[in-house]
């Protein structure tokens, strides 16, 4: 009888379960239990959906990485909110409420969930922490605001840039002990994506009445500079995830206050677009995670009744999958 | 035919799967309505969250519908929630749009 390896002249793995995709690239093997051929491919990048926030809103701050983030405060029509989810890469669950409820307000977007800042919000100067028990006010900033942009990698180190009323530049670094005024950003806007950390921290897009910008900055821990590289889509109140290396916005409504579903990355030089979402969310999402892996979650959508969803899409690229192979 | 459409509940985790979206369009609407793209991969997923066919027609009443929905909910809100705050472009009514 002929063999693959007389017909190849490759052997080929035996093996009784299929290895994982991501480790398997380019292999071939025999899985003996299911009697077929198998390959590992690697495909672009795409949503899936994830579990559904328990409360729907939108204007939520988050944290954290694609399997432990958190879903911050936020709005769903009524009084702000003081809820505050943590999710686990497939179910959110509700822990410690934050003091003082409210809504977009910033956080340190490249924080563990369990050590972060929550900023701002409802035009407010609150500032609280995180330790993953409990929420503790921490000094005010010295400018009340929201609609703001926040980076940071701890409840220690954060940095609060832009927001209203009205539209601002303002930009605040905080320590641990204090907010401090430090250089402020080119263009003064307000519902705008942050990322990074306090020495390298983006500002994606946002509002600036009565229109939405699509200017990108960068923090490099002393001044912003406007980037050469404008996002496709002009929008505001959209998510963000990454670092100013590698970056993902998604989400938010542009210009004809269209609820987007696109998503574009960043390289360090260009924003290119990406598959899209399949629920359109706008009214800032939550959003956080790596460019590779991120979340994004709750937000608004005013065909929806309630306007402000639920639902959750996780971002993976690339993907790897296991294919079947047909031999002829 | 590009496309074929059903209703069918986001049950969260695992509803559609990366693969999933790397083998056929789809994008979701109000009223559960969901736009599959009209392959092999499209209607497996179809059967595997129990959705149920729709003709472009049906599919497009639904979110009419659903939207007409929101746009009286939108017009009883009171005056101050309808501006949206210092010129912002942010709070509209909800606008109804083609079905791809």
């Amino acid at each position: 009888m002929a063999t693959y390896k007389g017909i190849q002249g490759y052997s080929v793995q035996k093996l009784s379960s299929d290895p994982t995709a991501s480790e398997a690239v380019g292999q071939l093997w025999y899985n003996s239990t299911a009697g077929k051929f198998k390959i590992s491919v690697e495909g672009a990048g795409a949503w899936a959906t994830g579990g559904a926030l328990n409360t729907n809103r939108s204007r939520i701050s988050g944290c954290g990485t694609a399997t432990s983030g958190l879903a911050i405060a936020g709005v769903n029509g009524g009084p702000q909110m003081a809820v505050v989810e943590k999710y686990d890469g497939s179910t959110w669950t509700e822990i410690a409420d934050v003091n003082t409820a409210r809504e977009a307000g910033g956080s340190s977007r490249n924080s563990p969930s369990a050590n972060t800042l929550y900023f701002a919000g409802n035009s407010t100067a609150n500032s609280e922490s995180w330790n993953d028990t409990s929420w503790s006010a921490t000094p005010a900033l010295n400018t009340a605001r929201s609609g703001v942009g926040g980076a940071g990698n701890s409840s220690t180190s954060a940095l609060c840039f832009a927001g209203e009323h009205p539209p601002t530049a303002v930009t605040e670094k905080f320590d641990g002990s204090a907010w401090t005024t430090v250089n402020s950003m080119n263009t003064a806007r307000a519902y705008l994506a942050g990322t990074g950390i306090v020495t390298a921290a983006l500002a994606i897009g946002g509002d600036y009445a009565p229109a939405q910008v699509a200017n990108v900055e960068k923090y490099d821990g002393t001044s912003w500079t406007e980037l050469t590289g404008n996002l496709n889509t002009v929008r505001s109140s959209n998510a963000a995830a990454g670092t100013t290396a590698l970056a993902i916005t998604m989400g938010g409504y542009n210009a004809a206050s269209t609820y987007l579903t696109i998503c574009e990355t960043w390289n360090g030089t260009s924003w290119s677009a990406q598959a899209n979402m399949a629920i359109a969310k706008g009214s800032t999402p939550d959003g956080f995670g790596t460019s590779t892996a991120a979340v994004c979650s709750g937000g608004g959508n005013p065909a929806y009744t309630p306007t402000k969803l639920d639902f959750t899409e996780e971002w993976t690229d690339p993907v790897y999958t296991i294919k079947t192979v047909t031999v002829s | 035919m590009a496309n074929t459409y059903c209703t069918a509940t986001n049950t969260g985790k695992g509803f559609f799967t990366h693969d999933d979206r790397n083998n056929f369009y789809l994008s979701g609407h109000a009223g559960d309505v969901w736009v599959v793209g009209n392959n092999a991969a499209g209607v497996s997923w179809i059967n595997r969250v129990s959705g149920t066919a729709k003709v472009k027609a049906d599919a497009q009443a639904i979110v009419d519908g659903k939207i007409e929905e929101a746009q009286a909910n939108w017009d009883n809100l009171p005056a101050d929630k309808k501006t949206p705050a210092e010129g912002y472009a942010t709070v509209t009514r909800p606008i109804k749009y083609i079905l791809p």
